[in-house]
C-alpha cells in the first residue's frame, strides 16, 4: 500500500491476546505501516516509552492482563502521540479523561482500523 | 418496716374479691362483704356462681369474663343488674360494673382473679326518670360500650403484633431532636439497639452514614428512596458494610398543619441490590467472554488464510483449529473455568494418536482459563504439525510430554517447565519462515514477563522447551 496516506507510519500496538495482536499486526503491515512491538504487557511498554521509544501512533487495548492501559495512554499524550483505544466490551474502564479519545470495538476489520487511525491521525 | 397487706386488703373503701382458677373464694374484703350482704366466711371456699347464682346472659357473660382473665386479660363487666338481699331480707336490684385482673405467680402463670365491684346503681337511679325501661336501655348501651370495647382491644392488639413483628422496618420520631417513640422489632435489628425509645435518631444511629450526595429526607413532606445507599460501621470491628434501603419517611401532620412525628415504614433491600450488582457482573463478564472469543476467532480464521491459499486447505485447517478452541472451552466448562490441569489439556490434544505413541508426564499442575485456551491452540499446532512433518507422520514415531514444577523458596509453585520431545520419526528440516504455530507460541510466551521458549529442530525429532511463571486462576 505505498502511496496510502498511511504508509511508513510507525504504528505501536499493545495487546495481550496472543492471536488478536498477530492479527492486529498483519492489518497494520497490510495497511502499509511498520509494527512497534507488539508489546502485550504494559510494564514493557512503559520501558519503551521511557527509554524514548516513539512511535507515530498507538493501538492500545483497554484491558491488559486485567490492568488498565490508561496510565501508559496519559504517557504517550505527553508526547503528542495519537492514541486508539481497542476494547472487548464495556467503555467503563476508560475513565473521563479519555472519553473523547477514539475506539474500536474488538472484533474489528481491518477496513474499521483503517479509519480509526485516519480519523485519529487526522487524515 | 412490712405492711400487713391482709389488713390493707380488707381495708379497702372499695369492694375487692379474689377468685382461684376454680372459681372459688379466696378472700373477699369487708366493702365487698358489705355490698354484697353477704359474710366472709359464708364466701370463702364457695364457687362463686354458688354464692351468686346466674343464669342466661348474665351467666355467659360472667364466665367469658373469667375465662378472659385466667388467660391473663384484665377486663371489665359494664354496668350489671344484680339483685342483693336488702337489710330487710328483700331483694334490691343494683348495678354493678366489675373488673377483673389476673393474678400471676414468679413464673407469669395466672392463679388467681381479683375483682373489683363498683356499686354502679347511683349512675342509674340519678337520672329522674329512672325507669325499668330507661334502666334496661343503659344496660343495652352498657353492654354494647363493653363489646366494642373488646372488638377495639382485640384490634389494637392485632395491629400492635403487626407493627412490632412485620418483616420491614417501622418507628416513629417526634420533636426537634427526631425522638423515638415507637419502633419496631425490624427497626431494633436495623440499628443493632434494643433500647432506641426515647433516644435520638441522630443517637441510635450514629454508626449510619450516607455515602456520596444521595438526597435526603427533608422536613415537612414525605421522602420515598429506593435502594439508599448507606455505610454501616459495625460498634465492635470498625468495618464498614454497605446497606441499601428502601424506604418511606413520611411526616404526621396534625389539622393546624404541624408536623407532630415522622412515621418510617422501609426494607432492607441489600441482598436485592447485591444480586442485582452480581448479575451485572455475571453479564459483563459473559459479554467480555463472548467478544475476546470472537476476536480470536476472526484472528484464527485471518490466520489461517494467510497461511493457506487453497481453499480446501483452509477450511481443514480452520475447522480442526476452532474444534481445538472448542474442545479448550470444554474442558473450561467443566471445571467452571476455574482453570484446567495440563494433563487434561495434553490429553485432549494427543490422546487420539494412540497411548503407544504419546507419553504424558509430569506433577498435578493447573493452569488458569486464560492460558488454558493460549496452550491449547499451542499444542494444537505442535501436535498437527508432528502429524504432518514429524514423529506423529510415521507409526513408529513418539511424543514425550514432561512437566514439572518449581518451587520458590517458600515451597510455593514458582515455575512451569514444559518439554515437548518428539523421536522416531522422519529427519526433522527447519522450516524457512516462522509459520503460524511458531508465532503463536512465542507471541503467547510473550505475554508473561520472564516466560521463555525455545524450540530445537534436532535432526532425530523436534525438541519444544516452556518455561513460564506458574500461576493460579489469573484474570481470563
Amino acid at each position: 500500500m505505498s502511496g496510502s496516506p498511511l504508509s511508513d507510519l510507525q504504528v505501536l500496538i499493545l495487546e495481550d491476546e496472543p492471536l488478536v495482536s498477530m492479527m492486529t499486526e498483519d492489518m497494520v503491515v497490510d495497511l502499509g505501516g511498520t509494527v512497534v512491538g507488539p508489546f502485550s504487557r504494559l510494564d514493557a511498554l512503559v520501558r519503551h516509552i521511557e527509554a524514548g521509544g516513539g512511535c507515530d501512533l498507538a493501538l492500545l487495548d483497554v484491558n491488559v492482563n486485567g490492568e488498565r492501559s490508561t496510565t501508559v495512554a496519559d504517557l504517550l499524550r505527553a508526547r503528542d502521540i495519537p492514541i486508539i483505544f481497542c476494547t472487548g466490551y464495556d467503555d467503563a474502564g476508560i475513565g473521563e479523561a479519555w472519553r473523547s479519545a477514539p475506539r474500536l470495538r474488538k472484533p474489528f476489520s481491518d477496513a474499521e482500523l483503517e479509519q480509526a487511525m485516519r480519523s485519529a491521525l487526522g487524515r | 418496716m412490712s405492711a400487713d397487706y391482709a389488713r390493707i386488703f380488707q381495708s379497702l373503701p372499695v369492694p375487692f374479691m379474689v377468685l382461684d382458677r376454680n372459681l372459688r373464694f379466696v378472700e373477699a374484703n369487708a366493702a365487698y362483704c358489705a355490698a354484697t350482704t353477704s359474710r366472709r366466711a359464708d364466701l370463702i371456699g364457695r364457687h362463686v356462681f354458688e354464692a351468686f347464682p346466674e343464669e342466661g346472659d348474665n351467666l355467659r357473660r360472667y364466665q367469658e369474663a373469667f375465662e378472659r382473665a385466667l388467660a391473663g386479660e384484665e377486663n371489665v363487666v359494664a354496668f350489671f343488674p344484680y339483685a342483693v338481699p336488702g337489710p330487710n331480707g328483700q331483694r334490691v336490684l343494683k348495678y354493678w360494673s366489675c373488673t377483673h385482673t389476673p393474678l400471676r405467680n414468679d413464673a407469669g402463670d395466672v392463679t388467681h382473679i381479683i375483682q373489683q365491684a363498683e356499686d354502679v346503681t347511683g349512675l342509674a337511679a340519678e337520672a329522674p326518670d329512672a325507669t325499668a325501661g330507661m334502666q334496661a336501655k343503659v344496660t343495652k348501651r352498657a353492654q354494647r360500650l363493653e363489646s366494642l370495647s373488646q372488638t377495639l382491644r382485640a384490634e389494637g392488639d392485632f395491629l400492635k403484633r403487626l407493627f412490632q413483628s412485620a418483616p420491614g422496618f417501622m418507628a416513629v420520631f417526634s420533636g426537634p431532636d427526631q425522638t423515638v417513640e415507637l419502633a419496631n422489632d425490624a427497626f431494633r435489628r436495623l440499628v443493632g439497639k434494643d433500647d432506641v425509645v426515647g433516644r435520638s435518631l441522630a443517637e441510635i444511629t450514629g454508626h449510619f452514614s450516607a455515602t456520596g450526595a444521595s438526597a435526603r429526607p427533608g422536613t415537612g413532606s414525605a421522602f420515598i428512596a429506593e435502594a439508599f445507599p448507606l455505610l454501616v460501621r459495625d460498634p465492635d470491628g470498625g468495618a464498614q458494610r454497605r446497606i441499601y434501603l428502601d424506604f418511606v419517611w413520611q411526616p404526621i401532620i396534625d389539622d393546624d398543619g404541624t408536623q407532630v412525628a415522622v412515621f418510617v415504614q422501609g426494607n432492607d433491600v441489600t441482598e436485592k441490590v447485591q444480586a442485582s450488582h452480581h448479575q451485572q457482573l455475571l453479564l459483563d463478564e459473559i459479554n467480555h467472554r463472548v467478544k475476546n472469543t470472537l476476536a480470536v476467532v476472526q484472528a484464527l480464521v485471518l490466520q489461517t488464510l494467510r497461511s493457506t491459499p487453497s481453499p480446501a486447505e483452509f477450511s481443514t485447517k480452520l475447522q480442526a483449529r476452532l474444534a481445538a478452541l472448542s474442545g479448550t472451552h470444554n474442558l473450561l466448562t467443566e471445571t467452571a473455568w476455574n482453570g484446567v490441569e495440563l494433563r487434561a489439556l495434553l490429553h485432549q490434544e494427543l490422546a487420539h494418536f494412540g497411548e503407544r505413541r504419546i507419553a504424558l508426564s509430569g506433577p498435578a499442575a493447573l493452569l488458569s482459563p486464560r492460558r488454558t485456551v493460549n496452550l491449547g491452540l499451542v499444542f494444537h499446532e505442535l501436535a498437527t504439525n508432528a502429524a504432518k512433518y514429524g514423529a506423529l507422520s510415521v507409526p513408529d514415531g513418539r511424543v514425550t510430554v514432561s512437566w514439572q514444577v518449581l518451587p520458590d523458596e517458600e515451597g510455593r509453585p514458582e515455575r512451569l517447565e514444559i518439554v515437548w520431545e518428539e523421536s522416531g520419526g522422519p529427519p526433522v528440516v527447519k522450516p524457512g519462515e516462522a509459520g503460524f504455530g511458531t508465532r503463536l507460541i512465542e507471541r503467547t510466551m510473550r505475554a508473561k514477563p520472564d516466560a521463555r521458549f525455545s524450540i530445537d529442530y534436532r535432526p532425530q525429532g523436534l525438541l519444544a522447551r516452556f518455561d513460564m511463571p506458574a500461576e493460579h486462576g489469573d484474570a481470563t
